[in-house]
């Protein structure tokens, strides 16, 4: 659907030549949700706009369904940008237009007709779920319902892309996770390509497909979500992912426990299994748990468990072959005394 | 000066400074308004940046403003009496209050525009509209408030411009507090003038005030 090839982007600010975006590469595929990922002033903001030419690339080309469109002006510019929605942060809604006239206006000007525009606009506010906010204004809207405006006046002339800039970084978590809802319910529903960016982890891991990891202008990692999160290779990324995968064990527990203490990592059906139940009857060990958490990532299970082992030395060696074998990943947690 | 000559003056000065001040505010709005968009647009990305345009207005309005609004009248004489045919009296004092009025108005329609929140405008040119569209639809009503208040602004200033329009025989409510009031020692007729100045300036700020608010959604 759409392919980045080598794409550079470089501005001049106060004298100095600014690479927002080096080289990039990568493709995203229809249908799919897209996350880029990063921290602020990672280049991220500035890769999404180039999707609709708000940010003209320095080299390189973006094709859109096997068409270049990164030299495009005037009419067909237009056309593309009809053709992509988008949403923001901060929403973006025109404040002196009531909601009704907020999604109208880029259906006027793709000059539809009134009874087109009144049909489309009030099908719209249906699938948001607004349809009695009709002739508000927006400064008497929440923020999820003015992100459900800004969702309406997206996909208003049938966009087949939403380019989604931190769509939810200024809701509250309840609200987010609405919008994250009914993001992955148009994804369903109507098929749309969404491509995301967000600095938020758990954005990512609540709808993405695949992500791209940015660091100082350049991708570093790029992969289906799952993979990122159980397997990261960059430094960056585990950083990054450090948040959901990493727990800190209060020092005042850490001093009671005499044992080693073990970080287990279960994946997918392994998660499922009751391995350590086994271990335990098995090698007559005991375990103790400290921490740990279990993730769904697309519906898959991410378990993580820190574990403290008891049992004779001989049984707990045979109970940790044990467990290596049948889960992910097993490693001992080492705390600096 | 007996209570009837008074009266009759005040009346006739006053109708003096409502028509040049309303007269050139009317100009300044149009004109004015137009230039502060042209300054607005040719400084914004995401329209039509462009450098020299921007900087030959920005110029011009700066050399307008720099001068002090009495030297501006006399500069301007030859222009005038090209316009208007003469230049003495309240119609000729229009050109150069309005000239003087443009400048002003530019500036803070310019400023007006640039307080549009630059996400909506980018949400504009992201659906795919064309510029007009985007400052018909999207930019002018998002200023209105402030522009309105600016209007506000604009128009006292001009009251305030008028009082010298007397040097080239303009008449206005100024004029005459200066003839009476100071120049024939006449106390009484200068502060008549000064609280007629007031209520006019105050009548202005309320409706002023009241139309902003009328258009604001916020």
């Amino acid at each position: 659907m759409i392919t980045f090839n080598q794409l550079e982007v470089t501005f001049k600010q106060k004298g100095q030549v600014v690479h927002a975006v080096k080289e990039a590469t990568f493709s995203v595929e229809k249908g799919e949700i897209f996350g880029i990922v990063g921290s602020s002033g990672a280049g991220k903001s500035t890769l999404l706009r180039t999707l609709n030419l708000l940010e003209k690339p320095t080299r390189g080309s973006i094709e859109i369904k096997g068409e270049r469109i990164d030299r495009y002006t005037g009419e067909k510019l237009r056309n593309l940008r009809r053709r992509i929605g988008m949403i923001f942060q901060h929403f973006n809604l025109v404040e002196s237009k009531s909601v009704y006239d907020n999604i109208a206006f880029s259906l006027k000007t793709a000059g539809k007709s009134k009874g087109e525009i009144d049909k489309k606009v009030k099908d719209l506010l249906g699938l948001v779920g607004l349809s009695d906010k009709i002739y508000a204004y927006p400064s008497k809207l929440s923020g999820g319902q003015k992100q459900r405006v800004g969702i309406a006046r997206a996909l208003a002339n049938d966009a087949e892309i939403i380019l989604c800039d931190e769509p939810t970084s200024a809701l509250d978590l309840e609200t987010t996770a609405s919008i994250l809802a009914l993001l992955k319910d148009l994804n369903h529903k109507l098929g749309i390509t969404i491509v995301l960016i967000t600095h938020e982890m758990d954005v990512v891991k609540a709808i993405c497909d695949r992500v791209a990891v940015m660091n100082l202008g350049e991708i570093v990692e790029i992969g289906d979500v799952y993979s990122i999160f159980t397997d990261a290779k960059d430094p960056f990324t585990k950083q990054l992912i450090s948040y959901t995968t990493k727990f800190d064990i209060p020092v005042e527990v850490r001093n009671q426990v005499t044992s080693k203490i073990y970080k287990i990592t279960f994946k997918g059906d392994q998660a499922m299994d009751p391995i350590l139940s086994k271990a335990s009857q098995a090698y007559d060990v005991q375990f103790n748990i400290l921490h740990g958490k279990i993730e769904y990532i697309n519906g898959v299970p991410l378990g993580i468990l820190y574990v403290a082992i008891k049992g004779h030395t001989q049984n707990e060696g045979d109970a940790i072959t044990y467990l290596k074998a049948n889960t992910s990943r097993l490693e001992e947690v080492a705390y600096e005394q | 000066m007996s209570n009837d000559q008074l009266t009759q003056a005040l009346v006739k000065a006053f109708s003096e400074t409502i028509q040049m001040v309303f007269a050139s505010l009317l100009i300044a709005i149009i004109i004015g308004g137009l230039l502060g968009l042209l300054l607005f647009i040719t400084a914004e990305p995401l329209f039509v940046r462009n450098r020299t345009i921007n900087q030959f207005i920005g110029t011009i309005v700066n050399i307008t403003r720099s001068i002090p609004f009495i030297i501006l009248l006399v500069l301007l004489l030859p222009f005038t009496k090209f316009v208007v045919g003469t230049t003495i009296g309240s119609t000729s004092v229009i050109v150069p209050l309005s000239v003087a009025a443009i400048a002003f108005f530019a500036r803070l329609a310019e400023v007006s525009f640039s307080e549009v929140s630059h996400g909506v405008l980018e949400a504009a040119v992201a659906s795919g509209s064309k510029i007009h569209q985007i400052i018909f639809h999207i930019l002018i009503p998002e200023a209105l408030p402030q522009l309105i208040k600016n209007v506000t602004v604009t128009a006292v200033s001009l009251i305030g411009y008028s009082a010298m329009a007397g040097t080239v025989g303009g008449g206005g409510v100024g004029d005459l507090a200066i003839r009476y009031g100071y120049q024939r020692y006449q106390t009484e007729v200068m502060l008549i003038c000064v609280a007629l100045l007031i209520i006019i300036v105050q009548a202005l700020q309320v409706v002023g005030d009241y139309a902003a608010k009328r258009v604001n959604k916020k």
